[in-house]
């Protein structure tokens, strides 16, 4: 379908044609339907009110006179008589009074209708006034149109109605929908079968227009196109005033006929575009050629440069080696120098030690050496206090004999002197034991300086060692620092080597650089010369190409 | 003759002087006190005088209107309404609830009791209906009276 549409003419002028007629005539039904929708339902109202003013008047004799019976009658006659039809007339409380559905009498009128249709009566009950509209609703199971019309308390009322109220009540007449609607689907099926057919008859006018008018001017037109498309320029279009389909075929044969000139120049320009695409293809070549031999030379002098960067480098790199190493070394001396101060400053700090521990085994000796003297003076003493002691002994006994002597008289004196000896006896015995106690002390000061002499004589021998230790690092630390000096000397050497080297390198890399850049420009001009040349070898190409596809022309 | 006019003349002003003050003892007795006399008419009247039975016909409205107005229906739709021994109520006097004889006729008790035609009225013409058959009722319903209601 959609490759139909692309390929004919008359289907495309066909398809908004056919909207268009669609659209109108679809418009066209919706407002006809709708038209008779409302004429339908105006119809019905006008119908029902009618009916209302009808009934109403027919049953005001009878109620008149209270014949009640007879209403009753009329409106059952109505209801055998007349199908989808529903009358209802209901007092002032909305309570059927009549009906012509027997089972709505004294019952409400919502039992009946519902909805706008009911809203409507209670705003009639209430006001006196009615809408002028009809209203759907559902009765019965189908739908049915309602005119709600009021029963004003007219003067001829007041006589049973007395005159208080001024709505007694009101009148509903119910119409059958179902008719008025099998009509406008009627109308519809008709409007539509009607449109379908007009529409094909559209189709087909349009058909038989293209076939006759514009199809054959059309397929000239495509003939004219088909020897343009296979290069023909050699026939000629006589073509009369016309339509605008001539108007194309003419302005085709004008401009096939400009371009069968435009042609005929092109194939002399393609000629000489060959000849000079040519001449352009040798000087590529001989440039390419010399930039070539140039490039290849550049190529020679960057190894050479590189080369010698490349030495300067090892070189550079070996100095840098044996900096590194001498700095080792001098880290090394500075490390062994630091070590050495430390172990001197030791010893003299451990001679300091020793000198006051040699001062103070000698105090220590003194003071043993004095307390040897000390207990000799003691052992005197203890000598002195014995013979004391004897000698108070002995008076004592002298005492106790004078005492017994004396008789009773010395009995008190004899306790005194029993007292005394043996106080002399006990002094005695502590002597004694001092004596020997200041005998062990001896001994032992006598063991103690012994100990004490041989230890000061260690500690000389170890005072005299470690200023023999001080010495040998005096001499070690001169010899370091003279190392240290050395090594520096050869540092600052070596860096002034290094120095020269990296500046040969500098040089070396600048000439390096050079010639990259001039093998970079020969690579450049190689380039160019290169495409200069296949631009010339496709241009060359191209122009006998184009040669070739202008032979292709009939002219 | 002119004094024969004279005393007839005399005699039917004392006749009608006579009535006049008898009428003031009347009192409404309903259409059944007529019956046994007056079967022929009475039977007439309560089978073709619509009004005969019109009290049904304002009960029927009498939910739908005020006390006032159903009260106002009971001058025309009743016997004697709001005169002495006339309706008062339908349990209080039922046998007048209708419009009977004597709304024509005035109270019927005295002629019921004498049969005397003088004790009742004879002779009537429509002003006795125009209290209820007005001029409007007339031109809104076409309730024109009949003398004679019921052709009896």
């Amino acid at each position: 379908m959609i490759t139909l549409f692309k390929r004919r003419l008359w289907i495309k002028v066909l398809v908004p044609v056919s909207v268009c007629v669609l659209l109108v005539m679809g418009i066209s039904l919706w407002v006809s339907l709708k038209d008779q929708n409302t004429l339908g339902r105006q119809q019905l109202t006008t119908q029902n009110k009618t009916l209302a003013l009808a009934i109403e008047g027919g049953m005001f004799e009878a109620l008149a006179i209270g014949d009640n019976d007879t209403v009753r009658t009329q409106f059952k006659t109505l209801h055998d008589t007349v199908k989808g039809l529903g009358v209802f007339v209901y007092d002032f409380n909305g309570l059927v009074s009549f009906s012509t559905d027997v089972d709505s009498v004294a019952k409400p009128m919502d039992r009946v209708i519902s909805g706008p249709a009911l809203g409507d009566i209670n705003e009639m009950m209430a006001s006196g006034k009615t809408s002028s509209d009809s209203f759907q609703v559902v009765y019965q199971g189908e739908d049915y149109l309602v005119k709600n019309d009021p029963i004003p308390n007219e003067p001829r009322c007041y006589h049973c109605h007395g005159s208080s109220r001024t709505v007694l009540g009101g009148i509903s007449v119910l119409s059958s929908m179902t008719q008025m609607q099998a009509g406008i689907q009627k109308g519809k099926t008709k409007s539509i079968l009607i449109s379908t057919a007009g529409l094909a008859l559209i189709v087909f006018t349009v058909w038989l227009f293209f076939f006759l008018i514009v199809n054959k001017k059309v397929r000239q037109v495509l003939n004219a196109a088909s020897s343009l498309r296979q290069k023909d320029f050699t026939h000629e279009y006589e073509v009369k005033e016309g339509d605008e389909i001539n108007h194309i075929l003419n302005r085709m044969s004008m401009v096939s006929k400009e371009l069968k000139a435009t042609i005929q120049e092109i194939i002399q320009g393609s000629v000489a575009l060959g000849e000079s695409s040519t001449t352009l293809t040798g000087i590529a070549a001989s440039l390419n050629d010399s930039s070539t031999e140039t490039s290849k030379k550049a190529s020679n002098v960057s190894a050479a440069a590189e080369e010698m960067s490349t030495n300067n480098a090892a070189i550079a790199r070996a100095m840098d080696d044996a900096t590194d190493t001498l700095n080792s070394v001098a880290a090394a001396v500075d490390e062994m120098t630091a070590t050495v101060g430390e172990i001197a400053k030791n010893s003299a700090e451990s001679k300091a030690v020793i000198d006051k521990v040699v001062a103070s085994f000698e105090v220590i000796l003194k003071a043993v050496e004095e307390l040897g003297v000390r207990a000799e003076d003691v052992d005197e003493v203890t000598d002195e206090i014995s013979s004391i002691s004897e000698q108070v002994s002995l008076l004592a006994l002298n005492a106790k004999i004078e005492a017994a002597r004396a008789g009773e008289a010395g009995k008190g004196f004899a306790v005194v002197a029993q007292e005394i000896t043996e106080l002399a006896s006990d002094t005695s015995k502590s002597t004694q034991e001092a004596d020997e106690k200041l005998a062990r002390i001896k001994v032992t000061a006598k063991e103690l300086i012994t100990q004490v002499s041989g230890l000061t004589g260690d500690v000389k021998a170890s005072d005299q060692a470690i200023s023999g230790i001080a010495t040998a690092v005096e001499e070690q630390n001169a010899t370091t620092q003279e190392i240290s000096r050395s090594i520096n000397d050869a540092s600052e050497k070596i860096s002034s080597v290094n120095e020269s080297v990296n500046q040969g390198a500098e040089v070396a890399s600048e000439i390096a650089k050079d010639v990259v850049d001039v093998e970079a420009m020969s690579g450049h001009v190689q380039e160019q010369s290169s495409a200069f040349s296949t631009d010339s070898e496709r241009l060359s190409s191209m122009a006998e190409k184009f040669s070739q596809l202008m032979k292709q022309f009939k002219i | 003759m002119r004094q024969i006019l004279g005393v007839c003349l005399i005699g039917l002003l004392m006749v009608g002087l006579t009535g006049a003050a008898g009428a003031e003892d009347k009192v409404y007795v309903g259409s059944q006190a007529c019956k046994d006399c007056h079967e022929k008419e009475y039977e007439k009247f309560s089978k073709f005088s619509r009004k005969s039975h019109s009290f049904s016909n304002i009960k029927k409205m009498e939910k739908k209107l005020t006390p006032e107005e159903y009260k106002g229906c009971f001058q025309c739709h009743t016997t004697g309404y709001g005169q002495a021994g006339g309706f008062v109520s339908e349990e209080k006097t039922p046998e007048l609830k209708n419009p009977g004889c004597e709304v024509c006729h005035g109270p019927g008790s005295r002629h019921a009791e004498t049969g005397d035609p003088y004790d009742i009225i004879t002779q009537m013409d429509t002003d006795n209906c125009t209290v209820c058959h007005n001029e409007a009722r007339n031109s809104e319903f076409n309730f024109n009276p009949l003398l004679f209601g019921g052709a009896h």
